[in-house]
């Protein structure tokens, strides 16, 4: 495959996680955390794998965010933790800084 | 068919046979002589007339013929007589002529008679045969009324075995169709059954829709009363809703005002807010700065716990999530902020916060925080 | 006397009572049974034979020697007569017609009528010789002219017992006329 046809197919597969991840916060946004969940699953590892971090963290952060709306709370906890030792820079990590202190018994 | 014997040799079956013939004739053992009487010559009654007819002719002719001859022999060879004699000689030829005569008229009386013996004796065969053929005429007349009466006995036997016959088929016959006709019978008698209930059932239907009659003329009675109030109603409605309509325009007219200056007054709320939260800021980030400030997130999950109404936990559910994103959002990126104000007009987020204000249900920090967050959203 | 003699049917004519006797008497029984071997009940069979003789007495002066004998005038009223009542039948499968017919069969011949006089007697003797079984299969279909079938169906045996006893009768007296000089 040549340099053009590999930069298309990069762009391609970007969009399409881009927008798989718009189509999970719209799901969120409809308060359906559990198809959310499913759909956001995938896409941590592969915003990882093409070092976007920040759209790791925010799947990461929207997948904390559904277990905990579901009362998974040791799961969203520890995600959310996850989102700030992982992705400290980002402002998902902030979002999950805030929701854990929320969380956590005071 | 007829099984064949095993055939003996030829002449011991010849032999079978005319033993057995003698045989079978000598066991018959017939009855007695039929018709016997019938058979039997009449015997014939002796007829003194005919009888008398046949012979006295002859007698009578014999018997003068008798006298005659006694006469002239007695006149021939009889004493002389002397005295007598020459006187009597004379008288003797008249005598003699007078037999010769007697026996002349005699002999021509023989003959006759002997004609008329004959004629009587022809007479008599011819009567004879007469009656023997009347007595073969009887006879047969008997054969024939014993034959006659036998045949009708067979007749009639004939007629009582074809009419015993007759009643047999006929009886038969009237079983059978009986038999057929007792199904058909019982299926006239179950559909006449069916049929009087079914009459009945119409009687009962044409009863009652009498009575519906009866009833959808007084219904039509209490319609047409209906109507009238209903028209007289529909008259005051109608000068009632052009009332309204006029009034409904005014309010409408007001309304419209009263939303503008509403919208207003909003957006110079919105404008103070933002300001306020976000100094020097604008767009997308003036929002994200005022909703930062004024801890909208944090004071969310505590309005929550509070929320007295199921839709309005749900707003709040829906508003945290939005709240999220446009924290979350980069604001350099416009492609972002577009998404993200489609996502909250498709939601129709200023409507639901709207309906929530209005009701009034829940308390006052709870209504100001959705002015608020409203504040931040709207216009986007 | 023969009732061939020309003077005994002269003499009937005549309406002599002792003629017609002498007449019945030595016809009656075969017209009989002739209505028997037709199949024809006993009461049935004297109604028929009474009514033969009653024809025969009424056309007996149609009887024209010269034509035939007797009997076989005899036979042929009685044929008329059997014919308008086998309705009467009651079961004439049973009953062998050919038979029947034997019963106005005569032998002309005044020399074979003597010589069959004694082979006729010759063999009456022998069937008398016969075993009881035998010699009632013998009498019923010679004497009472059945056929196999009616044997058998009066005897409740098959059909093909009654033809086994009919040889097994007919080769014992075959060996019995021989013996007796009858057959060679």
């Amino acid at each position: 495959m040549d340099l053009q046809s590999t930069a298309d197919r990069s762009v391609r597969l970007s969009r399409q996680r881009e927008a798989a991840l718009a189509k999970a916060v719209e799901l969120v946004t409809e308060l359906k955390y559990t198809e959310a969940a499913e759909t956001l699953a995938p896409l941590v590892k592969d915003f990882d794998a093409v070092g976007n971090l920040t759209r790791a963290a925010e799947a990461m952060f929207w997948t904390a965010y559904c277990h905990e709306k579901l009362d998974h709370r040791t799961q969203a906890e520890d995600l959310y933790r996850l989102v700030v030792r992982k992705y400290p820079q980002t402002a998902a990590s902030r979002q999950a800084a805030g929701r854990l202190s929320r969380l956590e018994p005071e | 068919m007829r099984a064949e014997p095993e055939q003996p040799d030829g002449r011991l079956e010849h032999l079978l046979r005319r033993w057995g013939a003698e045989e079978a004739a000598t066991e018959a053992q017939p009855g007695p002589l039929p018709i016997a009487a019938a058979r039997r010559p009449v015997p014939q009654r002796v007829k003194w007339g005919p009888f008398v007819l046949r012979w006295l002719p002859l007698a009578a002719s014999l018997v003068l013929l008798a006298g005659a001859a006694g006469m002239f022999l007695a006149a021939k060879y009889g004493p002389p007589d002397r005295g007598r004699a020459r006187a009597a000689r004379p008288s003797e030829k008249r005598e003699t002529r007078r037999l010769r005569a007697e026996l002349t008229r005699a002999t021509g009386e023989l003959k006759a008679s002997r004609t008329a013996l004959a004629e009587a004796e022809q007479l008599i065969a011819k009567q004879s045969k007469l009656f023997k053929g009347n007595e073969q005429l009887r006879a047969d007349l008997e054969l024939a009324r014993i034959e006659f009466r036998e045949r009708d006995a067979d007749l009639r036997k004939e007629i009582r075995g074809l009419n015993e016959h007759l009643t047999a088929a006929k009886a038969q016959l009237d079983a059978e169709i009986e038999k057929r006709v007792a199904p058909l019978k019982k299926t006239i008698a179950d559909k006449e059954t069916e049929l009087e209930k079914a009459v009945a059932s119409l009687k009962q239907s044409e009863k009652q829709l009498g009575d519906l009659t009866k009833d959808l003329a007084a219904a039509r009675q209490e319609q047409k009363k209906l109507r009238e109030r209903l028209d007289s109603e529909a008259a005051r409605l109608r000068r009632m809703h052009e009332t309204a309509s006029a009034g409904r325009l005014r309010a409408e007219t007001r309304l419209s005002a009263m939303q503008a200056q509403q919208h207003v007054l909003r957006g110079m709320l919105q404008r103070r807010y933002l300001a306020a939260g976000a100094p020097g800021a604008a767009g997308v980030r003036a929002r994200q700065l005022a909703a930062r400030k004024n801890h909208l997130l944090r004071r969310c999950a505590e309005l929550r716990r509070r929320a007295h109404s199921k839709s309005a936990r749900k707003l709040l559910d829906t508003l945290e999530v939005v709240l999220t994103r446009l924290d979350l959002l980069d604001a350099n990126k416009s492609s972002e902020a577009d998404a993200f104000t489609a996502s909250v007009k498709r939601v129709g987020l200023i409507p639901r916060i709207d309906e929530v204000l209005l009701a009034g249900d829940e308390g006052p920090a709870a209504l100001a925080w959705l002015l608020e967050t409203q504040l931040v959203l709207m216009g986007m | 006397m023969s009732a061939d003699a020309p003077d005994l049917i002269a003499r009937c004519l005549s309406g002599d009572d002792a003629a017609f006797t002498a007449l019945y008497a030595e016809h009656a029984g075969r017209v009989k049974a002739y209505f028997l071997r037709q199949g024809f009940t006993g009461p049935d069979a004297d109604d028929l034979t009474q009514q033969v003789f009653v024809r025969v007495f009424k056309s007996l002066h149609t009887f024209d020697p010269s034509r035939g004998t007797f009997s076989q005038w005899l036979g042929a009223i009685a044929r008329n007569v059997a014919r308008k009542h086998f309705r009467r039948r009651t079961q004439p499968q049973s009953f062998d017609p050919e038979l029947a017919e034997e019963m106005f069969a005569a032998t002309e011949n005044p020399t074979g009528r003597a010589e069959l006089r004694e082979e006729i007697d010759a063999l009456s003797q022998c069937i008398e010789a016969l075993p009881a079984e035998l010699a009632r299969v013998i009498h019923l279909r010679y004497v009472q002219a059945r056929t196999t079938r009616g044997i058998a169906a009066l005897l409740g045996m098959p059909e093909a017992t009654v033809r086994l006893r009919l040889k097994e009768a007919a080769g014992l007296l075959q060996g019995c006329l021989k013996a007796k000089g009858i057959f060679e």
